[in-house]
């Protein structure tokens, strides 16, 4: 068991007793903490397999897949514990994490959104089945679950699909989430950003490859495992004690399946071209808010790009009904725009929307602070 | 059994209370891991959490912190033939390696900038008062603010003693100051962060 916090800190804790900083600890301890590592051995796996990037190579963007619980779907998990309070072990797997990514208050009845697809493919004794895919004017998300070899124990899968357009445009993959396997099978989530190809309304015809998946298999003993098939690599086993417990393993499985993808009408969209200015003289425009069940977008140009007192010049934030919603994070689009996103649903929030975008920080005694902000008072259609 | 492989995993001496005990077997991990990179596997298994957690910190994103805890594994595999124990600990030349990995990073990627380098923390879902899970996220998401207005320097060393789980002394190794100007700036930040919330 991992020691409890004031016998890991106690060089922080050794001076006269304060239970602010005590309980302070605990909270650092808590959030640096609570992120789970995703299936790193697998790719650790390809390095030794002979198939790893060098160190200088470009870093990948392709999507990883993930086990146990994920930082980016945190605050939509916070947000189903608080609306829905649903028992998430009690649905399908693919519903537990599909669910979180097609609008956090409706997580409850998730299965509503998007449209059922159930395509199977199977090779080399893995099947992956498409059960759920979802469009919007942000986001594709894909659900699918991967059943491994019969007689044989797996604690985790890790498909990493890629989406492409009709003209072979593919899709940025924003995050992924899967739970651990129940039965010998997982349920997986992809999320893609649509915002380059979506037909508000219509239809999207994508396909969807997966050439390799990614699995962790249970094993005991010494001897490397024999189970091993020619479509299967094995990577490191991780050992305790001298005894295997867990090998890497990557499937090659080259599957693919072209998808049909409705797109949700639900979208609003505000064109303001906003500018205002800060007391320091920074300038910013709100250009456009994109809200969907599954996202609420801004588009903000400034200095995004200007890095000042260790974070970006500007840092947009997003306040309804006087309460900030949290979980932003934002990325350039060039030209001094960026992008910033928010994983809540509040499609059906019509009310008091702020945009409040803080600008010219500043370090006093090493504390970093936005000393200014500009106010957008929004109304989204 | 899912979760039983990083139950036990986690079982692992990991944290500076254990240190005593865990400081033979890991040089001896190490050596194995230097005379066969096949072995290189316990220290990776170790290790993963707590560089996973560090790379998250120094990442916008899931995905890129998984690719730089590669990177940070990776990088080790290939020098470990010329670490030497007498120069510094195994785990602050590892997170020496994680740090200069996240600079280089940065400086390649400019083009994507975030300020939420601070995770998330993750509360049960099930099992919990939801008026109690509502102030516990509010809290947390408090703290997160008060750590994204902190000075790069001082997350950084936030981040490698709460992410990277390192000892003040095996900070000090991989920054390269004082054990005690180390403790001293820890100290600091700590109460900069209560001043902050309250």
């Amino acid at each position: 068991m991992t020691n409890p916090p004031n016998e890991r800190y106690h060089d922080l804790l050794d001076g006269p007793a304060d239970p602010t900083i005590t309980r302070l600890v605990g909270d650092l301890d808590t959030l640096y903490t609570a992120t789970a590592p995703p299936t790193v051995r697998a790719a650790l796996a390809r390095t030794l397999t002979g198939e790893g990037r060098t160190a200088q190579s470009a870093p990948a963007r392709r999507y990883q897949a993930w086990r146990g619980p994920l930082a980016p779907v945190a605050a939509v998990l916070a947000v189903a514990a608080l609306v829905g309070g649903t028992a998430l072990a009690d649905r399908p797997l693919v519903d537990q994490v599909f669910g979180l990514f097609t609008g956090g208050a409706d997580v409850a009845s998730a299965p509503t959104q998007g449209q059922q697809v159930n395509l199977t493919q199977s090779a080399c004794g893995y099947t992956m089945t498409i059960n759920r895919v979802y469009g919007d004017a942000n986001r594709v998300v894909v659900g699918y679950t991967i059943t491994g070899p019969a007689g044989r124990t797996f604690t985790s899968f890790s498909g990493m699909p890629t989406l492409t357009d009709a003209w072979g445009k593919e899709l940025h993959a924003i995050v992924g989430a899967g739970t651990a396997t129940t039965s010998g099978t997982s349920g997986n989530a992809t999320v893609f950003d649509a915002s380059a190809v979506a037909a508000t309304g219509g239809q999207l015809a994508l396909r969807l490859s997966a050439p390799t998946i990614e699995a962790m298999e249970t094993v005991t003993g010494t001897a490397p495992t024999t189970s091993a098939q020619p479509c299967e690599r094995l990577g490191v086993a991780a050992q305790l004690d001298g005894q295997q417990i867990a090998q890497p393993l990557i499937v090659t499985t080259n599957f693919a399946a072209d998808l049909t993808v409705p797109v949700t009408s639900s979208v609003r969209v505000a064109d303001l071209n906003l500018t205002a200015t800060s007391a320091h003289g920074t300038t910013v425009t709100l250009e456009r808010v994109v809200v969907t069940p599954s996202e609420t977008r801004l588009i903000v140009r400034g200095p995004v790009e200007t890095e000042l007192a260790g974070g970006p010049a500007i840092a947009p934030t997003l306040i309804v009904d006087g309460k900030e919603i949290g979980g932003g994070s934002m990325w350039l689009l060039g030209g001094g725009r960026a992008a910033t996103s928010f994983g809540a649903n509040l499609y059906d929030n019509h009310g008091d929307w702020q945009v409040k975008v803080l600008t010219d920080p500043a370090l006093t005694n090493n504390y970093r602070s936005y000393t200014d902000a500009v106010i957008f008072h929004i109304s989204v259609p | 059994m899912p979760g039983k492989v990083g139950e036990m995993l986690r079982a692992l001496p990991l944290h500076s209370g254990e240190e005593l005990l865990a400081h033979g077997a890991e040089a001896a991990l190490v050596r194995a891991a230097q005379d066969d990179p096949a072995a290189f596997g316990a220290l990776y298994d170790r290790y993963l959490d707590r560089v996973y957690s560090y790379a998250r910190s120094r990442t916008a994103n899931e995905e890129d912190a998984a690719d730089l805890a590669h990177q940070v594994f990776q990088r080790a595999l290939e020098a470990l033939p010329r670490y030497r124990a007498q120069s510094a600990p195994f785990a602050a030349w590892l997170f020496r390696i994680a740090r200069n990995a996240a600079i280089d990073r940065h400086r390649r990627q400019r083009a994507t900038v975030s300020w939420d380098f601070v995770p998330e923390a993750l509360q049960p879902v099930a099992d919990q008062d939801l008026e109690a899970s509502a102030l516990r996220q509010e809290a947390m998401e408090r703290l997160r603010a008060a750590i994204r207005r902190l000075d790069r320097d001082t997350r950084e060393l936030l981040a490698l003693r709460f992410a990277a789980g390192l000892t003040a002394a095996e900070i000090a190794a991989t920054i390269g100051k004082s054990e005690a100007a180390t403790k001293k700036r820890l100290s600091r930040a700590l109460h900069a962060l209560k001043g902050a919330l309250q």
